[in-house]
């Protein structure tokens, strides 16, 4: 048995041979006559697929820091061109699994990004953790990207996580809730999947932080993803008398379930999702039902912070990419932002930024704060954590686009003060 | 009364079903194709028709009317393009050549449309609703589940009373026999993929008016219009709005009995029906 792929050069590696050396000619003369030191970082970002709404701004937030870093970047005295190869895992977790070894193995990237959403993480910094490379992740949930590999009870040497967790979103969710007249009980509507069970969890879930705070919890069993008949679950609910309606349920499933629930004249005073509404597509799909629909925020161009790179406020990144791409700011914005921030502060600060064993140290060293907030992963949940904020929105009816996300719910993380009370949604 | 509300439910349901699966029937009995690239298509028609309501302000039925020539040209180029060279005994070619289609589409209305989700504003009409003795019925539901059936009614009246129905039932029964006797059955076949797609531009329209279509959601029912047409039978129109139907009954029924059984329960219909009667309920072989 031989294997045809593994002898010679095949078509592939030949035109990435070519493609690299292209490359390297147009560059600018100045910067090859230094003969410096490259830095290669491997960035996995969902470009298509089901998740692509999270890769639009990590696309942005290359443009720029390619831009920003054309001339090189200078650590301890010496230049080192930075190459970022960027790879589409295109929404699939083997996919980005695939891309990541690749990344490590072929291309011997100094550090690895996958930049956005749980199915590119996960597979990605178990990739990194495999083979020794840095690996620097975000927006999921802590605990997805670190409980399936086992991280309750060890941490990881490689990789590292920065986003708030579970028990931030529930408690936030409840926050909102305790501060509204309502009697007092919720409806669940969770999708049957990963998020849905842990969301559903009986332990570590939305129910028992819900009647602990002194909820009643009506939770039908969980709905397959892209279910076209809710019928079964709002009659629960109108039985029941749910004053609101809680959950993670994607856009989809959440106009159809939404258009369903009024012809059924179900009507909850609070709507809170999770996922769903992260977009402001998303929620102008919704139509008029959208108006008063509330949701977590991981960001806002109104987080009191700072980008280390630029020196730009929130509002200012915001604007940015409004004139740049003509649609409205999205909450990964400042994530896919603040990732740079900390991959040029740990190159900066790494003994030897070509050296993976030194960036990772440097990141391990992290004290930074960006666009997101404060990046220290020395105090959080587990070693391998960084937490950052969460706080509680509300859709509204906007000016300038069709609908402005309102902060309604800062107590959890007080970095700001709420921009108003959370409303009764409107029917 | 919670049951004969399920069932109500469930048969409105399986009017979107029969929307989807009417255009497959059709299709597939006629070229034993099995169009993959179906979901796509409806979303493509969709994104199509929302795109024409931001631009021109156009209401619902504006839409329908503008989207089903359009369906039917995307569906005579496809035919005529692609699919004429790969149909034939083998229903490999097809399989592989929609395949192939619906990543191309899916991705070409990433380019186009971005990654957003979209959907069809259809005004007050989508949220009314109908009281029939104490049940609520959506007036929404209600007019997908009655196009269906117009759908159907018309379609069958054309197989059966037309000279194009007469040719595309002879290319159906055998295609070498049809033509021989004078039928041009590439024609044919142009012909029936296109009214097959352009059905698709109504069901488009109430996709969008319904829930939301983004560029990569085209997969998710073409399971559901594909279990229709095996329910009823395949090739047969009256069999794929009868199957529709009963996978709604199905699902509705059975996510009434839990929340989560819904869809698996539609699924174990699908398979009985498999077992039992595999050429499906209506057809006649």
């Amino acid at each position: 048995m031989t294997h045809p792929s593994s002898t010679g050069i095949s078509r592939r590696t030949a035109l990435k041979g070519i493609a690299a050396g292209t490359a390297l000619l147009s560059m600018p003369a100045y910067l090859r006559a230094q003969s410096s030191q490259t830095i290669k970082i491997g960035f996995i970002s969902p470009q298509t697929g089901q998740m692509a709404p999270f890769g639009e701004t990590d696309a942005f937030a290359l443009d720029f820091i390619r831009t920003h870093l054309a001339g090189g970047l200078e650590a301890g005295g010496k230049t080192y061109n930075i190459e970022i190869i960027e790879r589409d895992a295109q929404s699939n977790p083997n996919r980005a699994a695939e891309l990541a070894g690749e990344l490590c193995q072929n291309d011997n990237v100094h550090i690895l990004i996958p930049a956005s959403t749980t199915d590119v993480t996960l597979p990605v910094s178990e990739q990194g953790e495999l083979f020794e490379v840095p690996t620097l992740s975000s927006t999921a949930p802590w605990q997805a990207v670190i409980m399936p590999r086992g991280g309750a009870d060890q941490a990881f040497n490689w990789t590292y996580h920065f986003f708030w967790g579970l028990e931030d979103i529930i408690q936030t969710f409840v926050n909102m809730w305790n501060g509204v007249d309502s009697n007092k009980k919720v409806g669940l509507l969770l999708p049957r999947n990963a998020d849905g069970e842990v969301w559903g969890d009986d332990t570590i879930g939305l129910p028992p932080a819900m009647r602990a705070a002194g909820f009643e919890v009506i939770a039908p069993s969980k709905f397959e993803v892209r279910t076209n008949d809710f019928s079964a679950q709002i009659n629960a609910f109108k039985e029941a008398g749910c004053d609101i309606l809680g959950g993670l349920v994607f856009p989809a499933d959440l106009r159809t379930a939404t258009i369903q629930m009024a012809q059924q004249g179900y009507s909850p005073k609070i709507m809170t999702v999770a996922a769903g509404l992260l977009f402001p597509s998303a929620v102008e799909a919704m139509g008029a039902l959208g108006a008063g629909m509330s949701t977590e925020v991981w960001w806002t161009p109104a987080f009191p912070y700072k980008s280390t790179l630029t020196s730009e406020t929130g509002a200012e990144l915001a604007a940015k990419w409004e004139a740049t791409t003509g649609k409205q700011w999205t909450q990964p914005l400042g994530y896919s932002h603040a990732m740079w921030e900390i991959i040029v502060d740990v190159l900066k600060r790494a003994a030897d930024p070509m050296d993976r064993a030194a960036i990772r140290d440097a990141l391990k060293a992290t004290n930074l704060e960006t666009m997101v907030g404060k990046i220290n992963w020395s105090n959080g949940p587990h070693p391998n954590v960084s937490k950052t904020p969460i706080l509680g929105g509300q859709w509204r009816r906007g000016q300038k686009w069709p609908y402005d996300l309102v902060i309604v719910e800062t107590q959890l993380y007080p970095i700001m003060e709420p921009q108003s009370a959370l409303e009764m949604k409107t029917w | 009364m919670k049951w004969v509300d399920a069932v109500i439910q469930g048969l409105l349901l399986g009017g979107l079903y029969a929307q989807y699966a009417i255009g497959m029937s059709l299709m597939f009995g006629v070229m034993r194709i099995v169009n993959i690239a179906h979901g796509d298509l409806v979303v493509l028609l969709a994104l199509i028709g929302i795109s024409l309501a931001a631009v021109f302000g156009l209401g619902p039925g504006y839409i329908i009317l503008i989207l089903v020539p359009i369906g039917a040209l995307i569906g005579w180029i496809l035919q005529r393009g692609i699919l004429n060279w790969a149909v034939g005994e083998d229903p490999l070619p097809s399989l592989i050549a929609t395949f192939g289609l619906s990543l191309a589409l899916q991705n070409f209305m990433l380019t186009v449309w971005q990654a957003d989700t979209r959907s069809l504003d259809a005004g007050p009409l989508v949220v009314q609703s109908v009281d029939l003795w104490s049940i609520r019925v959506g007036v929404l539901p209600l007019v997908i589940c009655g196009v269906a059936l117009f759908l159907t009614w018309a379609l069958h009246m054309v197989l059966k009373t037309t000279k194009f129905g007469r040719g595309l039932r002879a290319a159906a029964a055998d295609k070498d026999a049809a033509t021989l006797c004078g039928v041009d059955t590439k024609a044919i076949y142009a012909q029936a993929t296109a009214i097959a797609v352009a059905v698709l531009g109504i069901a488009a329209v109430f996709q969008a008016a319904r829930t939301t279509v983004a560029p990569s959601d085209g997969g998710a029912q073409l399971i559901y219009a594909f279990e229709a047409v095996i329910i009823g039978g395949m090739g047969s129109i009256w069999g794929a709005f009868v199957g529709g139907l009963i996978l709604g009954v199905a699902q509705v029924v059975g996510s009434r009995i839990d929340p989560g059984w819904g869809i698996l329960i539609g699924h174990l219909v699908f398979l009985l029906v498999l077992a039992w009667r595999p050429q499906g309920l209506l057809s006649r072989h």
